[in-house]
């Protein structure tokens, strides 16, 4: 018999806007929730599988205006990354700002285990060739954001507003071809509107591409995410507004997983040993 | 007093190794110098990308003579982390053939199954040797893996643990005092956290 006790991955995103960490909705409204650290370090001792960290600051101006907390205002994104690796012992993907090798390198470097590309796929397809040679496949995250056009074709969104004719299957084919990782899929339209997953492209594109897919947009409840693990063939399950309105989050969305199926880890507290 | 290091081969991102390491000492080194790999008292080598960038960065960074003497003859204790323990082997067939640090008798080839490739995400570990390294680390604990090629061990009886990917292969492996895992016990968690507290008890 055949074996594999692979687990699903149970991935919450973090946004950073301006060194806050904020909610999104629809990418353009946006609500702050608080610090990054403790935020972070409450997803890892609850025992996230990974996380995804994506600074969408508008310029280079990070200012968390607030020095009442137990950690230290940081005024860079990399200042916040290093924090990060401090308190959370999981892997840990970063995305935004990252156009060229220089970019993806100092995010390692200062405690990243992949970067996410996204602008770049469109731009400069030669760079990303550069970066797997250096970081390796393992490393780097093709993220794409996606949204239904009026003829209900799925259309690929760059730079989160503007409609691009491209279809996002032939997108996710192409880019994958240059040897990424992963794929991180984002539906604009379920952006925080807690409607579930956009089941129908995800199958798609889990069942065509042989490269693990990780599902984002859309979750407003446990049963959403059970969903795509159910109808399609993602590995990852990404999501974030819900993990911070919800108390001890990640622990119950993995109690409710992992009571459906042991392809999901079980609930532990995982804080310092 | 323990003495760890990390060897500094440009692996990418080692600071969470260098944090979980600093919860049980209070000094480090980060290097790839001839007197630090004299002094360590535990050896670490992390490992990202393909098996002959790796042992590429090896050679020009350490001096390979000194270590495996330090390692053959001090009996100085090494842990491999990822591609880290796959240059232990013989070769590797990743991108081209590269001959390995040959500490560990074996080679490393692409993992034979139907599942998708990397293998990214966290797995079980099956325990086949009972070793101080997995104190308090229970039987299917779950670590962290991201790789597409595996080691194949001459000798069966070193693997520690295997894990299944619609293939089996092995997770853990020991010879003596060299060890390797095939996960990120840095980025496991509490498992992965035990297991480095329990490398850095470790006597030789």
């Amino acid at each position: 018999m055949i074996l594999n006790d692979k687990k699903k991955r149970l991935i919450p995103v973090i946004l950073i806007k301006n060194g806050w960490v904020v909610q999104s909705v629809g990418f353009q409204i946006y609500k702050n929730i608080g610090h990054p650290i403790p935020t972070i370090k409450r997803l890892s001792d609850f025992g996230s599988d990974e996380l995804i960290v994506l600074d969408i600051s508008k310029n280079e101006f990070y200012e968390t205006r607030r020095n009442d907390m137990n950690y230290s205002f940081k005024e860079e994104f990399i200042e916040i990354l290093r924090q990060i690796s401090e308190v959370s012992f999981m892997p840990v993907a970063v995305g935004g700002k990252i156009s060229n090798i220089d970019d993806a390198v100092k995010r390692i470097e200062n405690g990243a285990e992949k970067i996410i590309i996204n602008t770049m796929a469109f731009e400069n397809k030669n760079e990303i060739k550069n970066i797997i040679k250096t970081l390796g496949s393992q490393a780097v995250i093709l993220s794409v954001d996606y949204k239904k056009d009026e003829n209900n074709k799925f259309k690929v969104i760059k730079k989160g507003q503007e409609i691009l004719d491209l279809d996002t299957l032939e997108h996710c084919k192409e880019i994958s071809d240059l040897g990424i990782g992963e794929i991180f899929l984002n539906s604009v339209d379920r952006d925080g509107k807690k409607n579930g997953y956009e089941i129908e492209l995800l199958k798609k594109i889990s069942q065509e591409i042989k490269i693990p897919i990780i599902a984002c947009g859309g979750a407003g409840s446990w049963e959403d995410m059970y969903e795509v693990f159910k109808k399609t063939k993602c590995d990852g399950i990404a999501a974030s507004n819900i993990f911070h309105h919800v108390e001890h989050s990640v622990f119950l969305a993995k109690e409710y997983l992992h009571d459906k199926s042991n392809e999901f880890r079980s609930p532990k507290f995982e804080a310092n040993i | 007093m323990i003495k760890p290091l990390i060897l500094d081969i440009s692996s990418g991102n080692i600071l969470s190794l260098k944090n979980t390491i600093l919860k049980f000492s209070k000094e480090i080194s980060i290097s790839s110098e001839d007197s630090e790999i004299i002094n360590a008292t535990h050896i670490f080598l992390p490992g990202v990308g393909s098996y002959s960038k790796v042992m590429k960065n090896i050679e020009k960074k350490i001096n390979i003579k000194l270590l495996k003497q330090q390692l053959i003859e001090n009996k100085t204790l090494f842990l491999g982390i990822c591609v880290g323990m796959q240059v232990l082997s013989d070769y590797g067939l990743e991108n081209r053939k590269s001959q390995g640090l040959s500490l560990i008798n074996g080679s490393v080839k692409k993992l034979s199954t139907k599942e998708i490739l990397p293998h990214v995400g966290w797995n079980s570990i099956n325990i086949s040797k009972k070793t101080k390294l997995l104190n308090q680390i229970p039987d299917k604990s779950d670590f962290y893996f991201t790789h597409s090629y595996a080691y194949d061990l001459e000798e069966d009886n070193l693997e520690i643990s295997n894990t299944n990917y619609g293939t089996t292969f092995p997770s853990i492996i020991n010879k003596s005092n060299i060890y390797g895992t095939q996960f990120h016990p840095e980025k496991s968690q509490s498992s992965g956290i035990k297991l480095i507290k329990n490398f850095l008890e470790l006597e030789k």
